[in-house]
């Protein structure tokens, strides 16, 4: 089977008067996985719509391997073309496997019935997309996951070159994104299928495209290679939020992770700087309400992603961070000895530990050791989150015995504070 | 495999249901306000089809259960079979086409517009004119003028938006009935008949009805089965139809104007009958699913059973009088609808 | 394939049943002409008749009809008359006049009368009336049953639909005589009428909600006519118009003549506003039969003499 090429030249399409794609040019090549991203209202849907036919453009044309799509019989299109639209809601009961089998409809003539072969068609195409065990029941019945996998089912049944999916992942659970991505993947791959996608998360863009195009307000803002389109600039233009890009060995490509704007705090500034140690959402709560206070937080070690540390940037504390999943490496740890070394209080959270952050547990300790205030606050009990065999138990044991005011609550911590300062 | 059982399955429905119709329509044969028994009533047909009466010693029957049989009950039978065929596999395009279970054959004005073709020939006197077959003719073509103007006012760009035709439809409905309203209290003479028109019914029923109405009425419904599986697909959106090759624009205008002819053929001969092309589709999608490969010609054998049983009660509860037989259609089909919704409890059949 | 064969079935069914269609569509001229009783009879030198009934269609009758079916209460009445009872095999439900009618067969209502039960009486003659009976016209000339259509809107066509009922009937001799009877006595109303020099002005009330009264073209307006009497209606656009209260109230009628079977005249009287209609002050509300006054039958003449008899009291 071979793929086939899409070529968008000048395209321009309106709603009335709206303006939804301006003079848009951009080429895909046969058997490649392409993205189309953009925040909402950038004319992703509507570019699609105009890719399938079932739009008309004002202006300019879309060329499926050199030839108008406006000009091909829609039988024939529809050989060549499959489509899987956003909405897939149904309010008829037809089976699943009958709604597949309708994937065949381009290839029957009038009155023809489905051959073995057609049936053995849609059979693969539920198999592969895990829904054959769905074949007997209703489409109205199942979940809204199940259909858009069956909708994808019945795309694929049409044996098509080129297959246009418009966010088929918004309603599938992580595994199903995973796998129905990867599905396209190889059957690009096998088939040399086109697959045109539009994808809302910029990460499974950055992981299976080959071709990423950016729309913003209805024209290309960039399209190549994903590293080329999905820059830390580009993002920041486009949806306006500012994200680090992080490389992903997993998968060989990068994530990208959001992050939002820093605030102002509120409130006079005290003269007193408190290091939270936490982690895992552990500190999120009180980091907000010390920096409302007026007091200079700081916090550390976290990683990436984590929800303590995602709080603490949008706070704009100051964070000694590691990357996502990694141990705690030499220059974070040097960081955050610098800001223990700074502050008048220390904060241990009840936070679980694992040989990659029971280094935080030991500059506690140390910094304990040299006179800290430290309050610790939570179980003492660390059964539940030490993962360290027992290092992380003795070490908070020996923080507790040699001074450390251990606190039952969260808010307690504003009282030992208040009487302090 | 199952695919192939489902087929099998579909034969049995269509043609269990098919001989459960013609026995009905043997049955309601033999049935009427006059008693004639069934041995002679299959007599009569037997020696008017094979037409040995002159050859072989059938019995001679009488001559006025002759004419009954083979000219009062048997077109008005076949008559009433072939409107009921009609209007429930119209209803069931229809609804499919609109996506709208309470679209059925008439939203899109045909009954508006044929009620106000016939009243203008009886308030005009057109029989006297062109004869006795003026008034059928005007209400066919006042059911066409009206399925056009909406087709006309349902355009848009991109081609037939169904929901500005449904629109169109019920606008235009009230206009012409309006117009209809208005030739009624002008020409009060004629108020009687035009009415008795609009009740809709098959007393009137000659073979001419059947010879003129049941061609149309045929073609049309075996012409609109053709296209079954394009409705299937367009029960999942205008779009989903399209990505499924359909050239949706020509699909819908042959659909409709198809629908417009069997309707209107239908609407010409026996006036406006309400609710069997509403409830039998749904009533027949309950039995057996929303594919219209079986849903239409299975709505068609049952409509036509339903309006054959229901005129059959018509004309002989209440013999010699007989009740407009739209009030039986609604009087029994409302209720029995109203049982199917409360045991199926889904939004949407 | 399997669907092709399913299909192809479809179709040969669908042909199987045009193409009976259609044979026993050719088939229908045969039964035509056919004649259900009366034969072996002799009737009498006359026949066969050919008239030209209210419509304009030419029947022939080729002997004396001996089972009439009439579908219209006038008819029914007009063949009382003549004597024919005995030969009326059917009428309408709503054939009440004379009494002797109720006890004959009855074919069904008069819009819908079932046909079976009318070809199942064998008749030889069916006498219908036009407009909404057309359609049973079609079908009666459709089975070969002679029909003939009998309407009347206006006392002369009344007087005709006699002498044509007659005619076919072989009853002309009686139906000249009824004829003659009955114009006696319209003369003597118009004799009488004509010495009187004053034209009360008339409300007859059709129907009470929405308030009706009778148009030009309708038997009453001109039964009011010939009494001697001006109808306030008389210049309406209708047969059977919707009436104005208001306009009545101005119009302010000296008679007002309301539908027996409707109502008595006491609740005239009694009704908001009526009070002040000089009618209802000079106690000339009046009651009427309908029958008398609409039925295009013998009995419009009764109509018409009570009605003089109302307008003109003077002279009676």
């Amino acid at each position: 089977m071979k793929g086939l090429s899409l070529n968008i030249d000048k395209l321009s399409f309106s709603y009335g008067s709206q303006k939804i794609l301006e003079d848009l040019t951009v080429q895909f090549q046969a058997g490649s996985f392409v993205s189309i991203i953009g925040p909402n209202g950038s004319g992703k849907t509507t570019l699609l719509k105009n890719i399938s036919a079932a739009l008309v453009p004002q202006k300019g044309k879309v060329l499926l391997q050199g030839q108008d799509v406006l000009r091909i019989k829609p039988k024939k299109l529809a050989r060549q073309m499959a489509v899987v639209p956003q909405d897939t809601a149904v309010n008829f009961a037809f089976t699943v496997f009958e709604t597949v089998l309708m994937g065949r409809m381009p290839y029957l003539k009038r009155f023809e019935s489905e051959s073995d072969r057609d049936v053995a068609v849609a059979r693969w195409a539920m198999e592969v997309t895990h829904t054959w065990h769905l074949k007997d029941r209703s489409i109205t019945e199942i979940s809204g996951g199940e259909r858009q996998r069956v909708i994808v089912a019945r795309a694929l049944a049409q044996e098509p070159q080129v297959i246009l999916l418009d966010e088929p992942v918004a309603h599938l659970d992580p595994q199903h994104q995973m796998e129905l991505l990867e599905l396209l993947q190889t059957l690009k791959e096998s088939k040399n299928l086109t697959v045109v996608t539009v994808l809302h998360d910029l990460n499974l863009a950055a992981q299976f495209s080959d071709y990423v195009v950016l729309l913003h307000k209805g024209k290309v803002f960039a399209a190549g290679r994903p590293e080329e389109v999905l820059t830390v600039k580009n993002i920041e233009q486009v949806y306006r939020v500012e994200v680090v890009i992080i490389p992903n060995e997993l998968t060989g490509r990068f994530n990208i992770i959001p992050v939002a704007k820093s605030t102002p705090p509120q409130g006079k500034l005290r003269n007193c700087r408190i290091h939270l140690v936490c982690g895992g959402g552990s500190g999120a709560f009180i980091m907000d309400r010390l920096v409302r206070s007026g007091y200079q937080v700081s916090c550390g070690v976290l990683n990436i992603g984590d929800n303590d540390w995602r709080k603490a940037r949008e706070l704009g504390i100051e964070i000694a961070y590691e990357a996502p999943f990694s141990p705690i490496s030499e220059k974070a740890y040097q960081k955050n000895e610098r800001l223990l070394d700074r502050a008048d209080v220390v904060v241990l959270l009840s936070l679980p530990f694992g040989a990659g952050n029971l280094s935080n547990l030991e500059q506690v300790y140390s910094a304990l050791k040299q006179g800290k205030k430290v309050l610790v606050v939570g179980d003492r009990n660390l059964a539940g989150r030490d993962f360290t065999g027992g290092k992380a138990t003795d070490l908070y044991d020996a923080i507790v015995k040699d001074g450390a005011v251990l606190l039952a609550e969260v808010k307690d911590i504003f009282n030992v504070l208040e009487t302090m300062y | 495999m199952e695919y192939r059982e489902r087929k099998t399955r579909w034969k049995l429905i269509f043609f269990g249901s098919l001989s459960g119709t013609i026995l009905v329509m043997l049955l309601c044969l033999t049935i009427g306000a006059v008693d004639i028994s069934v041995g002679e009533t299959f007599g009569i047909v037997v020696s008017k089809i094979l037409k040995l009466g002159s050859y072989f010693n059938f019995p001679q029957y009488p001559a006025s259960h002759e004419v009954i049989i083979w000219q009062v009950r048997l077109p008005r039978i076949i008559l009433a079979s072939a409107v009921g065929a009609a209007l429930a596999a119209v209803g069931g395009v229809f609804q499919g086409l609109f996506k709208n279970p309470m679209a059925d054959p008439y939203v899109l004005g045909i009954s508006a517009g044929a009620s106000l073709g016939a009243a203008s020939a009886i308030a005009f006197q057109l029989q006297s004119v062109i004869g006795f077959f003026a008034v059928p003719a005007a209400a066919f073509a006042g059911a066409l003028a009206s399925t056009f103007t909406v087709y006309c006012l349902g355009k848009v760009r991109t081609g037939v938006s169904v929901y500005t035709l449904l629109l169109a439809g019920v606008a235009l409905s009230a206009f012409f009935s309006a117009i209809t309203s208005f030739i009624i209290v002008l020409h009060s003479r004629e108020t009687h008949q035009i009415v008795f028109w609009m009740m809709g019914g098959f007393s009137g029923t000659t073979w001419l009805h059947v010879k003129t109405a049941v061609p149309v009425i045929c073609g049309g419904i075996l012409l609109l089965y053709c296209f079954a599986r394009e409705l299937n697909a367009m029960l999942f959106g205008d779009n989903t139809a399209r990505h499924l090759g359909i050239d949706l624009n020509r699909v819908k205008k042959a659909i409709l104007i198809l629908a417009a002819m069997t309707t209107a053929a239908a609407v010409a001969v026996s006036g406006t009958i309400g609710f069997v092309g509403l409830i039998i589709p749904h009533m027949v999608r309950l039995m057996v699913g929303p594919d219209h490969r079986i849903l239409l010609p299975a709505a068609a054998v049952f409509g036509a059973a339903f309006m054959v049983l229901t005129d059959t009660v018509a004309r002989t509860i209440l013999a010699p009088a007989e009740i407009p037989v739209g009030v039986l259609t609604a009087f029994f089909g409302g209720p029995f609808f109203i049982y199917l919704l409360r045991k199926k409890k889904s939004e949407f059949i | 394939m399997t669907a092709k064969s399913y299909t192809k079935t479809i179709v040969l069914f669908i042909a199987v049943l045009v193409l009976l269609t259609s044979l026993t569509g050719c088939s229908d001229s045969q039964v035509t002409g056919s004649n259900y009783g009366g034969q072996g009879r002799t009737g009498s030198d006359v026949y066969p008749v050919t008239v030209t009934d209210v419509l304009g269609r030419e029947v022939t009758v080729a002997r004396e009809p001996e089972r009439i079916v009439s579908l219209s209460p006038a008819v029914t009445e007009i063949l009382f008359t003549l004597n024919l009872d005995e030969k009326i095999v059917g009428v309408t439900d709503y054939c009440d006049y004379p009494a002797a009618a109720l006890d004959k067969p009855k074919v069904g209502g008069f819009a819908n009368p079932n046909m079976e039960v009318i070809i199942n009486l064998e008749p030889d003659l069916v006498f219908t009336s036009a407009g909404v009976q057309e359609d049973i016209l079609h079908q009666l000339e459709k089975v070969g049953i002679t029909a003939v259509v009998l309407d009347a809107e206006d006392i002369e066509g009344v007087l005709n639909n006699i002498k044509l009922a007659g005619e076919i009937t072989g009853s002309g001799e009686k139906a000249a005589e009824v004829v003659s009877n009955l114009q006696k006595r319209i003369d003597n109303v118009a004799e009488k009428i004509s010495k009187t020099n004053t034209r009360p002005s008339v409300f007859f009330e059709v129907w009470d909600d929405p308030l009706m009264s009778a148009g030009p073209g309708s038997f009453i307006d001109d039964l009011i006519k010939r009494a001697g009497g001006r109808n306030i209606a008389g210049d309406a656009r209708e047969r059977y118009p919707k009436f104005n209260l208001e306009v009545l109230l101005a119009e302010n009628p000296d008679i007002y003549i309301i539908n027996s079977h409707a109502h008595k005249p006491e609740d005239i009287k009694a009704r908001d506003g009526y009070a002040s209609l000089r009618a209802v002050q000079h106690d000339r509300v009046y009651s009427i039969e309908d029958d008398l006054v609409t039925l295009p039958g013998p009995r419009i003449v009764t109509g018409l003499e009570e009605m003089a008899r109302i307008i003109h009291p003077e002279v009676f």
